[in-house]
């Protein structure tokens, strides 16, 4: 008994071993194949989403003239890149997830190579570049105007990675779906523009009128946008009772979990196309 | 050693449900190559895809304690944005990890094989045929395999480097074992010692190659012949005349059924 324990603990760690390299290779080329398609090479890549950012930025720093959530108009920038970040973190990792199965159908050639490895690697892709991105543009701010917040780090790292984890969830789901019932795919680009308005990307949740949140409070994107903005600033006013990581944590748990039950039960269809 | 039992694959056309193979069952045990013959769309290569983990079966199961490649000479597996360098070190990646050295020298394999020149560092897609299938055999060459799933290998290259295949494939051949599919019937004999027949989905297994090839061209030929008789026996296919006069009849219907429906219409 005690031996079969003992293999059975083996070829687990074996298949995680195995699947770390599909992964890793994965990600190269990914990398690789993103590069190829700019210049400048890896800067290239950050350059679009840079760009981006600095146009949503100059056009929302000048509308938005008052402070928010509590504080001064010198907090304004980081209000704001928090929530373009954060969204486009989401909604990038779900559409490339979707997207991942056509992508990469060459490489199912080899058997190693399974369809939940090429969502992983354009997750980590993804959360990577999103994340040099953030840590480029705060810098950025922080040199520019001047100013130094950055009250819990831990949380806004927590927050980021859940986050993450939310939308590896649902991409995985949206992706099996997809992939049975094409329609669904459309249904993720109408839901996109409604999201973008509601997330909170330009506003904090506490203007809205009380009886209003419970609408928008649910979105686990908007949970993320506020809770990081109370991470940079703690004086940054969030509602403990609506607004809490158990909750973006309970959201990103059940996610993951139906996004990959729904996987596993639908493997052998993804694979043989 | 490759066990397959009960293997039943089958896809749907038309709505109707065709069977490659229903019940399929053999053994395959360690040191003995095997060719697998059979006509055009018998499903050689399908079953060689089950076995290489790429298709799945409706039903029934491969059981293998070996390492299987996949099938060699199938031009599938490449990212066409990706150069044959970075496509080499995407697949030593799969199976090395992280480590350098032994992802370098399958690289240097690969290159040294392959021998395309500069075009190892452009883009995949823009390959011609030739060197498609050069780079395709030196990668699966590249890796050890116990089971080598071999289909159309000798089909191009220049002499040279067929002759480089096929110095290359006896050495592997001291080390590990074959599953070849090849029409080019007389270059499976110096490597197999087995054969099987795949004919309507069900598998005839010889022991030797000479007598299989034999039966194989027989089985063609009654194959053929049946097709033919069954052609001369369709009543849909009909002489010219019988076409030309059947149409007619149709047009006098339709006429008849106009000249009904202006009836109706004037009553």
């Amino acid at each position: 008994m005690e031996i079969l324990k003992n293999k059975k603990v083996y070829s687990i760690i074996k298949g995680f071993i195995k699947q770390k390299n599909v992964v890793s290779a994965l990600v190269y080329r990914e990398l690789k194949t993103r590069i190829s398609l700019v210049r400048f090479g890896f800067f290239g890549v950050l350059l679009q989403p840079l760009g981006t950012l600095t146009i949503f930025l100059l056009i929302f720093g000048f509308i938005r003239q008052r402070g928010v959530g509590g504080l001064d108009v010198s907090f304004v920038p980081i209000f704001l890149i928090c929530g373009i970040i954060l969204y486009t973190l989401f909604f990038e990792i779900i559409i490339r997830s979707i997207n991942a199965i056509e992508a990469n159908k060459a490489l199912f050639f080899y058997r190693q190579v399974k369809p939940i490895d090429t969502i992983l690697a354009r997750v980590y892709v993804e959360t990577g570049l999103f994340a040099f991105l953030f840590i480029i543009v705060t810098c950025a701010i922080f040199l520019i105007f001047e100013i130094f917040t950055l009250d819990d780090l831990p949380l806004i790292f927590a927050n980021y990675i859940i986050l993450a984890l939310t939308s590896f969830g649902l991409g995985t789901f949206f992706m099996v779906a997809g992939h049975r019932y094409p329609l669904i795919k459309l249904f993720v680009t109408l839901i996109q523009r409604p999201l973008f308005l509601t997330s909170g990307i330009f506003f904090s949740l506490e203007n809205i009128p009380q009886r209003f949140q419970p609408f928008i409070s649910w979105n686990p994107i908007l949970q993320a946008i506020e809770m990081t903005r109370h991470g940079f600033n703690e004086d940054y006013i969030i509602n403990p009772d609506k607004i809490s990581i158990t909750y973006s944590l309970a959201f990103a748990i059940v996610s993951c979990t139906l996004g990959l039950w729904v996987y596993s039960n639908n493997e052998k269809i993804l694979r043989t196309l | 050693m490759i066990e397959v039992k009960n293997l039943t694959k089958s896809y749907i056309h038309n709505g109707k449900r065709n069977y490659v193979f229903k019940d399929l069952s053999f053994k395959i045990n360690t040191g003995e190559s095997v060719a697998l013959i059979g006509g055009n769309g018998a499903g050689k290569s399908t079953l060689l895809r089950i076995i290489g983990g790429m298709d799945f079966p409706d039903s029934g199961k491969v059981y293998t304690d070996k390492k299987i490649s996949w099938p060699v000479g199938l031009k599938g597996g490449f990212q066409g944005s990706l150069s044959a360098r970075e496509n080499t070190k995407f697949v030593s990646m799969i199976f090395h990890g992280n480590e350098k050295e032994k992802i370098q020298e399958k690289i240097n394999f690969v290159e040294d094989f392959a021998d395309i020149g500069k075009y190892f560092d452009k883009p995949f897609k823009n390959y011609s045929d030739g060197m498609r299938s050069r780079v395709t055999f030196a990668l699966s060459m590249a890796f050890d395999f116990d089971i080598y799933l071999i289909d159309e290998v000798s089909a191009a290259g220049d002499f040279i480097f067929r002759e480089k295949c096929a110095k290359i494939l006896k050495k592997k051949l001291t080390s590990s074992d074959f599953l070849m599919v090849n029409h080019n019937l007389w270059s499976l004999k110096p490597l197999c010692q087995k054969a099987f027949i795949l004919n309507k989905g069900k598998i005839i297994e010889f022991d030797n190659i000479q007598e299989a090839i034999k039966e194989h061209k027989k089985l063609l030929r009654s194959n053929k012949k049946n097709q033919s008789s069954r052609k001369q026996n369709n009543p849909n296919k009909k002489s010219r005349r019988s076409i030309y006069s059947s149409k007619k009849l149709e047009l006098n219907k339709n006429q008849i059924q106009l000249s009904d429906r202006i009836k109706r219409e004037i009553k």
